[in-house]
């Protein structure tokens, strides 16, 4: 047993870290009353039953700037406000900068009243009911959509649909073919009874959801999390970002009962929008129906929509103009981490004013 | 364990209660708020100490056997049981059956008395009331489902079971190697939850965990159900709206809305369909005035040309 380099006075030494590691973490807490999130001024624009439509101008100032809007369509589960945790770790902010006049969906939490809300309705009432609004808003004829993670499907199935809306596709963590080989998430509901769970919860809890997302990586997320935390708050602007990203994760709405059964069995089962047999409302759903140029972003360490999942898009769309790029990112990381933050703005504004 | 070993371990205890006792006051005044989905002090509290007892008392057993390398093997196969079997509880804790629906089913399955049924059974064993039956089935049923999730339970804590035992095989082979070297407690903690967290992903892309999954799942869904439409039968016989009445309710409503929303888009469409019509005729009409404007003015561009023609004709002498 050669690996085993420590006795009583290392373990004494690493005790008496640790408890000055909890002390400050202690400390430091209680010095911090809240924490904000969304720090971006916006302006809401539109409200229809829970959702929002909220506009954020860009710099106008900014002389290559796309003047067609860009809609942000974000997944039914969690929170927009990824996309704008705070000042420093904030994509809207940052396209805003570079001249990019942002509308971002916030769905809102469903309620008992949104127990049969179905894909139809939120994609041929909520989203249409958006894109109509931005135009109208915007004075433009078409608009930029961008979706992420389930909002990206969501987007995908929208474009397919409309195509006269969409001038430019942008996909983000976006899950395209379901039963990849490591799609994990999928691998989880495929034997999941749908309908019971549905039909015992009506809406599905969020709560239920997050301790789905956990159970992927059970010690990572779990017991070494609380080992690794007092390390990590040792100053007020750390304990801050922490509790931020606390706050959405653990801000989860419940999804409305129609909608996830029809998602989790068309897409997560079924694999229908693959396998074009995907309706919606009373239309056909077919990727080769999207002609528009496609920008599709994906991380190479997500572990919730592996890459193979989103890079099945490029052979199933109708479009000759299709760009990916890989961000060295999980799927969060795409959003708040540092090579993301310093590159991915840049190259949105720039793929969007070179096809305005 | 030399008195000095005990008495540094046994500072370091005190030290520990003094800092966890700190932190459970931190969430009374603290402006941290759980309930907004915020960080939970007092929960991360109660995880934290637990862990740093496991830490201690693994300290503990090292420093009383760290003489000799056969101690120290067992010594890391305890570690890494003691591990083992909080990831087993963490884990099970996700497939508990909540404490309050164990007492809803309690109470659905001995709503009635068992002694007086029994005994009415007893004395008319062919000839039950069909309430007697009702109540017998509907325990029989809720029965069959508590089975069915023990079952399923059993299964699924048998795949953890294993994922922990290759977790830990894994390990052991690793330090014996020499690829590992650890140099505390916390570090071992870390490399076990890689190890684990790694097997883990294996296990879990097989069918198998996939099925296992499925049922653990399927089952506790099933309880809640059966809880759920129990309440719904006894709310029913109350005069009172059941949970069942109210979605039928909802998806009626919700059927409804999405027949308004189809006539108000036809509505709209077949406006601008109209629109699109009147802006036609109007356009077609405009161009045809204006062809008609082009002919007129040529017509009066000719007759303005034959009326100069004639007006020069009549001045020549």
């Amino acid at each position: 047993m050669s690996g085993l380099k420590f006795d009583a006075e290392l373990l004494e030494t690493e005790f008496k870290e640790l408890y000055r590691q909890l002390s400050t973490c202690a400390d430091t807490l209680a010095k911090i009353s809240a924490v904000e999130v969304a720090p971006t001024q916006s302006e809401s624009i539109f409200h229809y039953d829970k959702l929002t439509l909220n506009f954020y101008p860009g710099d106008r100032s900014v002389s290559e700037r796309p003047s067609t809007p860009l809609l942000i369509c974000y997944a039914l589960v969690n929170r927009w406000y990824m996309l704008d945790l705070d000042a420093g770790r904030s994509l809207i902010q940052r396209l805003n900068a570079l001249g990019v006049d942002i509308y971002v969906i916030d769905w809102g939490y469903p309620d008992r009243t949104d127990r049969f809300t179905d894909l139809d309705d939120y994609l041929n009432d909520y989203l249409l009911s958006c894109v109509e609004q931005t135009c109208q808003h915007a004075g433009a004829e078409q608009i930029n959509l961008l979706g992420v993670c389930q909002g990206g499907t969501l987007s995908l199935c929208f474009t397919a649909l409309y195509p006269e809306r969409i001038k430019n596709l942008i996909t983000m963590v976006t899950p395209v073919d379901f039963h990849t080989a490591e799609n994990i998430l999928s691998r989880l509901v495929r034997n999941i009874d749908v309908d019971l769970a549905v039909n015992t919860f009506g809406n599905i809890p969020g709560s239920m959801l997050n301790q789905v997302f956990r159970s992927l990586s059970p010690m990572k997320l779990g017991p070494q999390k609380t080992l690794d935390l007092p390390k990590q708050l040792q100053t007020p602007e750390q304990a801050e970002a922490f509790l931020r990203m606390e706050r959405w994760i653990n801000d989860s709405p419940d999804l409305a009962g129609s909608a996830y059964r029809e998602f989790v069995q068309w897409f997560f089962q079924q694999n229908q929008l693959v396998a074009n047999q995907l309706q919606i409302g009373s239309e056909a759903v077919r990727l080769a129906d999207i002609r528009c140029p496609i920008f599709n972003i994906y991380g190479t360490q997500d572990h919730l929509v592996p890459p193979c999942a989103s890079k099945a898009l490029g052979s199933l769309v109708g479009t000759t103009d299709y760009t990916e790029q890989a961000i060295e990112a999980g799927h969060i990381g795409v959003f708040v981490g540092n090579r993301a933050r310093k590159t991915l703005p840049l190259a949105i504004s720039q793929w969007l004013y070179s096809r305005d | 364990m030399s008195e000095q070993q005990n008495a540094w371990l046994q500072a370091l205890l005190d030290q520990q209660k003094a800092l966890l006792e700190h932190w459970s006051s931190l969430s009374a005044s603290s402006g941290l708020n759980p309930e907004t989905g915020m960080f939970n002090p007092q929960h991360f509290s109660a995880n934290i100490q637990q862990q740093l007892d496991q830490l201690a008392s693994l300290g503990e057993q090292f420093t009383q056997q760290q003489t000799a390398s056969p101690h120290q093997v067992e010594w890391f196969k305890s570690a890494l049981a003691l591990f083992s079997q909080q990831t087993l509880a963490d884990q099970l804790a996700a497939w508990k059956i909540p404490d309050e629906l164990l007492q809803a089913l309690q109470n659905q399955l001995h709503s009635q008395p068992l002694d007086a049924h029994f005994q009415k059974l007893a004395s008319t064993p062919f000839f039950a009331s069909t309430e007697q039956l009702d109540w017998q089935q509907r325990s029989q049923r809720g029965l069959n489902h508590l089975e069915a999730y023990q079952q399923a339970l059993a299964d699924y804590l048998e795949i953890y079971q294993q994922i922990s035992e290759q977790a830990s095989a894994q390990l052991l082979q690793q330090l014996n190697n020499g690829e590992l070297q650890i140099e505390s407690l916390s570090e071992l903690h870390r490399h076990w939850s890689n190890t684990y967290d790694a097997v883990y992903a294996d296990v879990i892309s097989t069918p198998n965990y996939s099925q296992k999954h499925g049922a653990i799942s399927n089952q506790i869904n099933q309880l809640i159900a059966f809880t759920n439409e129990t309440r719904d039968q006894h709310i029913q016989a109350l005069g009172f709206v059941s949970r069942t009445e109210l979605d039928q309710v909802m998806q009626r409503q919700h059927k409804l809305r999405k027949e308004v929303r189809t006539v108000k888009r036809n509505q709209a469409s077949s406006d601008q369909a109209a629109l699109s019509g009147l802006i036609g005729d109007m356009q077609a009409t405009l161009s045809n005035m204006a062809a008609e404007i082009d002919t007129l003015k040529h017509e009066v561009k000719t007759l303005k040309a034959a009326l100069e023609s004639k007006e020069q004709d009549s001045e020549r002498p």
